[in-house]
């Protein structure tokens, strides 16, 4: 039997489909209030998946979640890790749905895929997925970027401790411009793995993006659009192999180092960053472009 | 004589004074300066040394000889990192 599901993460629609105990796999994930109810619109992404526990993968190179990835043609691209594999095809119109069929061991290879997928569709649709934890306030969602070990896990933490935000992404954030009079840069918690108790599904207005960096003191600086987009690119989950992926990426991550303040922020490891991050005007006050 | 032409596939966009290239077979971002961006754009619909040099003494302070040297130098170069192809 072939389980079909509509989703919703963000404003991209899924369709997802699972055979046999894919099926479930699905089920069980998409009962949880991770995901929105989709509104059937036209999917930005569509996957077949199938769950085969006896699948063994080859191993990637990148250290895990990562996939390793070959295209095998102009908009198609392989996928692959331990304990998943799959083909995706990106087609270059925009509006066509990023399509692909993956196979894996295990319920994590399932959301290893879905992550991946989401990660190439998003862009078309403008928006990102993001390495970055984030805090929320009465002024909005902070965003706080880095590579693994940079500290955004602890960050996310040392802010409400020392002020009055909530913890709000531990891992991956996903950024997205609304049209106005909408909020123009919304962040969104995606329903992927991580602390239970993280408000998946939220979103809000974005305030400000923070590039972090661990140091003795506090201190914030703000970037220019074009210091700030390497450190944003570096921080996007995405896989480039695919001309149409890289345009999409780079379009909409310069909207977004335009549209949003940027900052680099350094920080050690005591909850009174937070008189750094959310104190009232700091936008305004922080010194200018370096 | 060569003709140079941005990569197809590559992405490249401007921002102000500089242009930032990703070049998706090795997922590197290039980011060209002021007189590479100004070759970068000569070469959309494809150009030759002597055309990208005429453009860099238009806008640059700069003299003809030492503007061919540069650009032969920086058409190599992107050539080697994927962001031109020449004919």
């Amino acid at each position: 039997m072939t389980v079909t599901r509509r989703l919703r993460i963000g404003s991209i629609e899924l369709l997802l489909r699972g055979s046999g105990a894919a099926g479930a796999v699905l089920n069980e994930r998409s009962q949880g209030r991770a995901f929105e109810p989709a509104d059937n619109e036209d999917p930005a992404l569509e996957l077949d998946l199938e769950l085969d526990p006896s699948f063994e993968g080859r191993p990637a190179s990148r250290p895990s979640p990562g996939f390793d990835s070959r295209a095998t043609g102009e908009n198609e691209i392989d996928v692959w890790r331990a304990n998943a594999e799959g083909r995706l095809r990106i087609p270059a119109e925009l509006h066509q749905p990023v399509r692909g069929t993956f196979r894996f061991a295990s319920p994590m290879g399932a959301e290893a895929a879905l992550r991946l997928g989401v990660a190439l569709a998003l862009p078309r649709r403008g928006g990102l997925l993001l390495h970055s934890s984030a805090v929320a306030s009465e002024s909005g969602v902070h965003l706080f970027l880095g590579r693994s070990g940079a500290g955004k896990s602890t960050i996310a933490r040392l802010i409400p401790a020392g002020g009055n935000a909530t913890r709000w992404a531990d891992e991956l954030v996903v950024v997205e411009r609304r049209p106005a009079p909408q909020t123009r840069w919304r962040a969104v918690v995606p329903p992927f793995r991580g602390d239970q108790e993280l408000p998946f599904g939220d979103s809000g207005q974005i305030t400000e993006v923070n590039f972090l960096a661990q140091a003795p003191r506090h201190q914030r600086q703000r970037l220019s659009p074009k210091a700030a987009l390497p450190r944003l690119l570096q921080c996007v989950l995405v896989y480039a192999d695919v001309p149409a992926v890289a345009f999409a990426v780079l379009e909409v991550a310069m909207k977004l180092v335009q549209e949003v303040p940027c900052c680099a922020l350094e920080f050690r490891d005591t909850p009174n960053v937070a008189d750094v991050v959310l104190a009232p005007g700091v936008n305004e006050s922080v010194a200018p472009w370096d | 004589m060569p003709i140079y032409q941005q990569n197809p596939r590559t992405a490249g966009r401007r921002l102000e004074d500089v242009v930032f290239v990703v070049t998706p077979d090795d997922q590197r971002l290039h980011t060209l300066n002021a007189t590479a961006a100004e070759i970068w754009e000569c070469a959309a619909n494809g150009c030759t040394v002597e055309q990208a040099a005429a453009s860099l003494v238009e806008h640059f302070k700069v003299d003809q000889s030492t503007a061919v040297k540069d650009v032969e130098a920086c058409c190599k170069d992107f050539v080697s990192r994927r962001i031109f192809v020449c004919e």
